[in-house]
């Protein structure tokens, strides 16, 4: 092998095994916490399907712009999926460790069947790396590495019959870390005639996002910030394709979409760049694509910071109104009344918000009593 | 019950079993016998303490020497949803059970 063929991922490999063997030899064990046994795929697991394998006997995950080479034993960078003998393995199939019925504007979804509640589902892994992640316990962990359910796409969709909520929703962690259970369960709830929503950060790749939006009704995606070096230090992933997947839902999708900013103190609260990515929303999706402007809370990496200023969110939603945009809500803060919807021609209150909770709504067949303003959105 | 159906009905569960609130109970008749009476309500109760009639003070004086008054920086400062009264501390040294 070359110094070119021998990158940094393979090299660690090699000395694990190395030393794996070594620790056999002294009677310690062959495992590491963590490694996954090459011949034994779990019972709860799925093939991945969107995936190559090189002709060096690796495989290449096609899910996410990751792209993750993984020799056999490998996990990719979502934690979620191995290579498992030459079969790329989804590890958390079956495996939420978060099942919650949740209002659908904690999503936050506005525009969308408001006042409905949801049957939200979360697996543990995600392809981010946010340093300020509000569910890093569960997003940062393997999915097998903590406390799960068991529930089947069935499972999920008869539970929610039996709860009597006619919506699914895949949201706390990334659905794009358990695409393959999120798609199943998502087709299963569409036969039975449920609708599906997904709060994601988009960072997946358009051919795998096109076959998932197939059996989703509404997309919550959130746009971190508008610049490379936010998307670098505090996500670990890049602007590009999280912009490319966003106009994908927008353009080739029939999916009710919005978008959520969450604002952290110093890091992405300048209101010029803040109005220069309201600028590329109206200009590439429109200006009746709603966008959240939702209050950071100190957690995890970031536990230093101050919950976000009120003033600086509403100094964010005026950046985004003056840039064209007519639906731009405050989100995580509450009483407050970024949190209802106007009428963009008359300026009527027409769903009147605290926190997540609906207190009025006025609106008539999506339209506002007063003028007749037609309102975008799904509203029955 | 399975962890499943726990977990999917536990918000109903908690309502359920949750102890009786006496003072949410009598919380709206309560407002509305204040407000009968014109006694202050709710949210004026909560901003006549001594932590916002500091500030009124302070921005009447302002007024009155003919500055501009300095907006005060309440985002840093107690919250009204975290709010406690002060305790007022006995000869004692026990603090006095407070009641809502």
């Amino acid at each position: 092998m070359t110094r070119e063929e021998l990158d940094r991922r393979a090299f660690l490999s090699a000395l694990g095994r190395y030393a794996g063997g070594a620790c056999v030899t002294c009677g310690i064990g062959g495992l590491f916490p963590g490694q996954v046994r090459a011949q034994a795929a779990p019972a709860t697991s799925r093939e991945v399907d969107f995936y190559e394998r090189l002709p060096d006997g690796r495989i290449q995950c096609g899910v996410c712009p990751h792209r993750c080479t993984l020799a056999d034993g490998e996990s990719g960078f979502c934690r979620a999926r191995t290579n498992v003998a030459g079969r790329h393995i989804n590890r958390g199939y079956n495996k939420p460790c978060i099942l919650s019925v949740d209002p659908i504007e904690k999503l936050p979804l506005n525009h969308f069947r408001p006042a409905t509640k949801t049957l939200t589902i979360a697996v543990g892994g995600c392809n981010l790396r946010c340093l300020y992640c509000q569910n890093w316990q569960h997003s940062q962990t393997p999915p097998d590495e903590q406390e799960t359910f068991d529930l089947t796409p069935a499972d999920a969709v008869a539970s929610a019959r039996k709860k009597g909520l006619d919506t699914i929703a895949f949201s706390y962690t990334e659905p794009v870390a358990f695409l393959e259970y999120a798609k199943d369960t998502a087709a299963a709830a569409h036969r039975s005639g449920l609708k599906v929503v997904v709060a994601t950060a988009a960072h997946v790749n358009p051919a795998p996002l096109l076959a998932f939006a197939e059996h989703v009704d509404a997309f919550t995606i959130t746009l971190k910030g508008f610049d490379e070096e936010f998307y670098r230090r505090m996500c670990g992933i890049s602007l590009a394709p999280v912009l490319t997947s966003i106009e994908t839902i927008k353009h080739k999708t029939k999916c009710w979409l919005e978008l959520v900013n969450l604002v952290v103190p110093t890091y992405n609260d300048d209101p010029r760049r803040i109005g220069e990515m309201a600028r590329w929303i109206r200009e590439h999706l429109g200006a009746d694509v709603p966008l959240h402007f939702a209050r950071f809370v100190p957690m995890y990496r970031l536990a230093n910071l101050p919950r976000t200023p009120v003033p600086t969110l509403e100094a964010a939603c005026d950046a985004a109104r003056e840039a064209g945009l007519r639906y731009v809500y405050t989100s995580n803060i509450a009483p407050h009344e970024g949190t209802n919807t106007f009428c963009p021609r008359c300026g009527e209150v027409l769903i009147e918000r605290l926190g997540f909770k609906i207190l009025d709504s006025k609106l008539r067949r999506g339209a506002c009593p007063k003028c007749r303003q037609k309102l975008p959105g799904v509203w029955s | 019950m399975s962890d499943v159906d726990f977990e999917v009905n536990k918000g109903d569960l908690a309502e359920r079993v949750a102890p009786f609130d006496r003072i949410q109970a009598l919380k709206g008749e309560i407002n509305a016998l204040s407000r009968a009476e014109g006694l202050p309500g709710p949210i004026c109760r909560f901003m006549f303490t001594e932590l916002f009639i500091d500030q009124l003070r302070e921005r009447g004086r302002q007024l009155a020497e003919g500055i501009e008054p300095q907006k005060a920086d309440l985002a840093g400062g107690p919250q009204a949803e975290t709010y406690q009264p002060p305790t007022e501390v006995q000869p004692s040294g026990q603090p006095n059970r407070h009641d809502p």
